[in-house]
């Protein structure tokens, strides 16, 4: 019963998303795209329009990426401790 | 798994790793270098090049290299990420220069590659030698 | 043509993943997807997002697995009741998980950071003991929960003592049992 109830409650989001997303579809006039296919390689000298796209029309991006990966990182040195850390916390915690 | 006994894994693992290994490193920094000729780029390379501390992990399953040191390198080439583009791309200096775009290009592959390399390297060396409070308690 | 094919085959493997009960088995199915999925990539001109997938989804992440597995281990209990196996219902399913028993055996492995996993067991008792599936045997009957333990397991001397330390409010009664039988 309550696997039914689940399996309806998911189908109506699916169908009223794609519904309400179909009927709002807006085309986008100025395509990008375009501009970028055929203007890269004046551009950025690259010939691997996805590597001209990430390292110039959107650095952004690729900025905030790299920063996505350090503090990741810095969050899993705190939640995995090393056997040294966990002795040099409660060393600290006893000073 | 500071308690595995080194030499217990099997030979051909460790045949077979030793052989790839240089070819892995070449591999990793082809991708990283011709990033913006071929198909790869810095966080292709750079995950290549993690995966070479990940080949090491598991011939040899010791916790001998410092994370500290690399996640160091890490941040200070996040820092370098962060700055050269400001400094190059968003005060138009790339631009005015064309002649250097394609060294513009392969500065940011190597960065990248180098940050993503070391940082997927720590995550993974981290967790494989994880010893929580969980170890204490036997079963 | 072999685009179908590439995503049939992933399909195979996801389910092959899901349903086998070794789970290391399951963490090289899931490689072999994930090599897949970078193939699949390479037939529909991505070459960068296929080498990305195949360094990341069947190296780093599998070595990220198997690490996990050696350190988190999965213990599976199985519930058994005589009069109720034939017709299994929620309520009975939300009562076991429920009760204080139960919360106290998951209690003692989530100190140990032991995975518990709970199945309902269709056989019979004799059976469900000779099983060496199930990891701990707690029936149902009368009187309450009843857990199985033989002398061999340090774990189950543990949870004992430690229930025992809880004192006679304890929801749980152990049952020795050997080869042979009950005891």
């Amino acid at each position: 019963m309550r696997m039914i109830a689940s399996a309806l409650l998911v189908l109506t989001v699916f169908v009223v998303v794609t519904v309400v997303t179909n009927r709002n579809r807006v085309e986008l006039e100025p395509l990008m795209y375009e501009y970028m296919i055929h203007n890269f390689e004046e551009d950025t000298h690259a010939r691997n329009a996805v590597a001209a796209i990430l390292l110039n029309y959107r650095m952004y991006d690729t900025m905030f990426e790299a920063l996505i990966l350090l503090t990741a990182i810095i969050g899993m040195k705190q939640f995995l401790p090393r056997e040294s850390d966990i002795q040099a916390g409660k060393e600290h915690s006893r000073e | 798994m500071s308690d595995t006994n080194v030499g217990s894994e099997s030979t051909i693992l460790r045949l077979i790793v030793g052989l790839l290994y240089p070819f892995m490193l070449l591999f990793g920094f082809y991708v990283i270098l011709n990033g913006h000729y071929t198909p790869g780029g810095g966080f292709q390379g750079g995950s290549v090049l993690a995966s070479l501390f990940v080949a090491r992990y598991v011939v040899y399953p010791v916790e001998d290299t410092d994370t500290e040191v690399l996640h160091a390198i890490q941040r200070v080439f996040l820092s370098l990420i962060l700055i050269a583009p400001t400094v190059l791309l968003f005060t138009g200096l790339v631009a005015r220069f064309p002649h250097y775009r394609g060294l513009y290009l392969t500065t940011m592959d190597v960065l990248i590659g180098v940050q993503v390399g070391f940082g997927l390297g720590v995550a993974v060396l981290r967790f494989a030698f994880f010893q929580g409070v969980g170890k204490t308690w036997r079963l | 043509m072999v685009e179908v094919a590439t995503i049939l085959l992933m399909g195979v493997f996801a389910a092959l993943a899901i349903h086998s009960n070794v789970l290391r088995l399951a963490i090289i199915y899931l490689a072999v997807f994930s090599l897949l999925a970078a193939f699949l990539y390479l037939l529909y001109a991505a070459p960068e997002l296929a080498i990305a997938e195949a360094v990341i989804g069947s190296g780093l992440v599998t070595l990220l697995y198997l690490a996990a597995l050696k350190r988190n281990r999965v213990y599976t209990i199985g519930v058994v009741n005589e009069q109720q196996r034939d017709h299994l219902s929620d309520s009975y399913i939300s009562h076991v998980e429920r009760s204080k028993a139960l919360r106290e055996i998951r209690q003692f492995f989530l100190l140990r950071e032991f995975e518990v996993q709970i199945v309902f067991v269709s056989s019979a008792l004799d059976e469900a003991l000779n099983d060496p599936a199930y990891d701990l045997i707690v029936a149902e009957d009368g009187e309450g929960f009843a857990a199985f333990t033989d002398d061999e397991s340090y774990a189950m001397l543990e949870l004992e003592m430690m229930v025992q330390m809880h004192g006679s409010g304890s929801a749980i009664r152990f049952v020795r049992h050997s080869e042979e039988g009950v005891v």
